[in-house]
């Protein structure tokens, strides 16, 4: 099947919005240092959250960041107050971070697909419509780390590039995020932080005095969806 | 539930086919010296306006954007930004703490998508050229306003 092209494959599990928390920052109720506030997602297990904002404070750019969890709740570092941006909310999927899935078995081919030109329909409506496509689950790589292996890495299958999105979790009592899944961004300067070039992501744990702080990982790696890949201007400076 | 494919009682995240914005790349390529700015602090100083574009949409989305960025210069050059490669989603720096910050960013509002460079150094003869950044933006049709389809 040439899935690219398609806007649901049975072979992949959607990517779907469980919540969307809007004032994240003021949300739920109050949580210990690091975080200001936790916030109940009510799925039961720990989730993809991805918090975003536009410019506010003395921040002049967009966020997008994956957010802390627990099988719980969502956690919010509101670091406003420090020139950092708040967010403005928070998209909950119902996607399980800690629970290996693998689809890796299927590959697939670049390709377009033909836009339809129906009506503007509003798709915040829908909860699925054939109008649209959605990024879907290739694959969850968790790994418990150990003091002699706190390496771990995923390699897609495909061949071409995916989206990634990391977590680690705490068991440093020192860290105050213990039992929680920490986001690690891609290109953070400081950890945890997840490198990829597409295809090869690298995670890890780490240590504090000797002692695993961290001891699990989690990759997860979703199917472009690549729908107009034709889209693509040049700017020269 | 979390095993299932697909389960109706969520809601998919949307990129809508009809919309020829809905996955849109800008390839920037730096070939020249932007000017130095010793302005502190740097979030003071103007940015570089990369490029704009309108989305279609009268809210604004949820959206992901997603840098691919080679940095100029090579590794252990200090009149450079090094030479490193970075990749991720919205803001990203390169910030050495020795008063230098190299960031790719992007804005969205109701109307537009607006990508950025902010070049900040205090060293004049700190090279920009042969920086290449790669920008996608994924833009989903969902809103941002408090859903709840766990209940």
């Amino acid at each position: 099947m040439p899935n690219i092209t398609v806007n649901f494959s049975s072979q992949w599990t959607s990517i779907q919005v469980a919540k969307v928390i809007a004032s994240p920052t003021t949300a739920g109720e109050p949580a210990s240092y690091p975080y200001s506030r936790k916030i109940p997602h009510g799925l039961g297990y720990p989730p993809l959250a991805i918090g975003m904002a536009p410019p506010n404070g003395k921040a002049s750019y967009n966020i997008m960041e994956g957010v802390d969890v627990d099988a719980t709740y969502v956690y919010i570092e509101d670091d406003s107050g420090s020139g950092g941006v708040a967010f403005d909310c928070v998209v909950v999927y119902a996607l399980d971070i800690s629970k290996d899935f693998d689809f890796s078995q299927y590959t697939s081919e670049v390709d377009d697909v033909q836009q339809d030109t129906h009506g503007n329909l509003d798709l915040r409506k829908f909860l699925l419509h054939s109008r649209a496509v959605s990024p879907m689950l290739l694959a969850v790589d968790v790994k418990d780390y150990t003091l002699s292996d706190m390496g771990h890495t995923y390699t897609s299958p495909l061949n071409y590039p995916t989206f990634q999105f990391g977590y680690v979790r705490w068991v440093d009592p020192g860290s105050g995020r213990v039992g929680i899944w920490q986001s690690a961004p891609l290109a953070s300067q400081a950890y945890p932080w997840l490198r990829s070039d597409g295809y090869t992501s690298v995670l890890g744990g780490t240590t504090i005095a000797g002692v695993l702080a961290t001891d699990k990982g989690s990759i997860i790696t979703l199917r472009n969806p690549a729908i107009i890949s034709e889209n693509k201007v040049v700017v020269t400076i | 539930m979390r095993d299932v494919i697909y389960n109706s009682k969520y809601q998919n995240l949307h990129m809508d086919r009809a919309n020829p914005k809905s996955m849109f790349t800008v390839e920037v390529n730096i070939n020249s010296n932007l000017p130095y700015n010793p302005s502190q602090p740097y979030q003071d100083i103007q940015p570089t306006l990369l490029y704009e574009y309108v989305h279609g949409y009268n809210y604004i989305p949820q959206f992901w954007g997603l840098w691919d960025i080679k940095y100029g210069g090579t590794e252990g050059d200090y009149t450079t930004l090094g030479g490193i490669t970075r990749r991720g989603y919205g803001f990203i720096t390169h910030n050495t703490g020795f008063g230098l910050t190299a960031s790719f960013y992007y804005t969205v509002d109701a109307v537009s998508v607006k990508l950025y460079f902010l070049f900040w150094s205090v060293n004049s003869g700190m090279k920009t050229t042969g920086t290449k950044a790669v920008f996608t933006g994924y833009l989903f049709a969902n809103g941002r306003t408090s859903q709840d389809y766990t209940v």
